[in-house]
């Protein structure tokens, strides 16, 4: 197996010198090494939030691609890796939102845009119910709360989860607690006892 | 009840993310405080099915360009032109010896001295060379894998001693006749074009 990412290779994001080179404070990135090094995750959590593998890789390509473009945009900002993450988890979540609403107005509308299963396929039917239900208390969650139990569930250590927050690895522990808290609650209220 | 930890300390010592002595000091809390060690029960069971509904959510597999397969390419990329060389290696420095070896001899040999393709009977530790070794219509050079001292002493005829202790990894041979009787040996030079071994052929063969 070779490539399977597909989607914007770092090599055609084309950087001028003076572009090449952002970010101020904890010292200077290249939008390639940034690449490199989060492309990978950013599309893993991006896939998991919006069931869309494909959709997932236009979004962090996107993502990488006006940083690329825009160096303007970080002028000053500190922690480009927080910047990243953010954008695509907003991202993320404006995509599983939209998929959502137009889910629900395909049902009101009484469109069946699904083939009709086969009678083994209910396992499968619950299963993915169960998934748009998590996905959709996801995209209920404070954006940064939803990409903290995202990136945790995909193993990222506290180290590496506070520096795509931009926060301190010692509040990862009171943030993480919080959102637990806060999906759980949301979870309940929507689908009863169901966890 | 004093010293009790903060929910996010406890959080992070279920995932033993807190240093070390932390580890220590909130284990050892929790077996002395049941208010603490119910909200870290709580905790725990909480984190354990939130990750139980992400995990629902599949994870796409994701897979970069392996680095050493790349590497592999990068290396197969130098082998025909070291090939290459060290055949241009060995014949230039067989053209070049033979005839200084014919100049001083008052009764040239009536045999052209010209390199000897290898024969497939010479010796059992020359392997056949890969099928796409053959890059050039010039004599076939046979690799050679390994070369090793195998005979400390006197050098025997169906083997090769090494002129140094280095391991050989590829190289070519090339026969050549030595002294006023054109003795044949076989020479065995590296893709540097230095010579690695020597064997006298024997005249049964």
């Amino acid at each position: 197996m070779d490539v399977v990412i597909r989607g914007v290779q770092p090599e055609e994001i084309t950087l001028s010198p003076a572009e090449a080179r952002l970010g101020r404070g904890r010292g200077a990135m290249s939008v390639e090494s940034l690449f490199r090094e989060h492309y990978a995750r950013i599309v893993s959590m991006l896939a998991r939030l919006t069931g869309d593998r494909a959709h997932a890789e236009e979004i962090a390509a996107d993502v990488f691609h006006k940083l690329s473009q825009r160096p303007e945009l970080l002028a000053g900002q500190d922690d480009l890796t927080a910047w990243i993450y953010r954008v695509a988890t907003n991202a993320g979540l404006d995509g599983l939102r939209m998929n959502s609403r137009r889910r629900k107005r395909e049902e009101a509308a009484g469109l069946d845009v699904h083939a009709p299963p086969p009678p083994d396929a209910l396992d499968a039917m619950l299963r993915e119910e169960r998934r748009a239900r998590v996905r959709e208390i996801l995209g209920e969650l404070k954006p940064r709360e939803a990409q903290l139990l995202l990136l945790r569930a995909n193993g990222l250590a506290y180290k590496e989860l506070a520096q795509t927050l931009g926060v301190e690895p010692g509040s990862i522990g009171t943030m993480l607690a919080r959102a637990e808290a806060e999906f759980e609650r949301k979870f309940r209220a929507r689908y009863g006892e169901q966890v | 009840m004093t010293n009790c930890w903060s929910e996010g300390a406890l959080r992070a010592y279920l995932d033993r993310e807190l240093p070390a002595e932390d580890m220590k000091s909130v284990a050892a809390h929790l077996g002395e405080c049941s208010s603490c060690d119910a909200l870290c029960a709580e905790l725990a069971g909480r984190a354990a099915r939130v990750f139980a509904l992400i995990e629902t959510l599949p994870k796409p597999e994701l897979v970069v360009r392996a680095q050493p397969a790349a590497a592999r390419t990068e290396s197969r990329r130098w082998l025909w032109p070291g090939v290459a060389v060290a055949l241009a290696a060995g014949l230039a420095i067989a053209s070049f010896v033979l005839p200084r070896k014919e100049e001083p001899t008052p009764v040239p040999p009536p045999v052209a001295h010209v390199p000897v393709p290898v024969t497939p009977e010479v010796t059992a530790e020359v392997v056949p060379p890969p099928k796409a070794a053959v890059v050039t219509p010039m004599p076939r050079p046979a690799t050679v894998r390994t070369a090793r001292r195998k005979r400390p002493a006197a050098p025997q005829p169906d083997y090769f001693l090494a002129l140094d202790d280095e391991p050989i990894e590829s190289g070519v041979i090339v026969r050549v006749g030595v002294g006023p009787d054109q003795a044949q040996a076989d020479i065995v030079f590296d893709p540097g074009g230095r010579a690695r071994a020597v064997r006298l052929v024997s005249n049964k063969y």
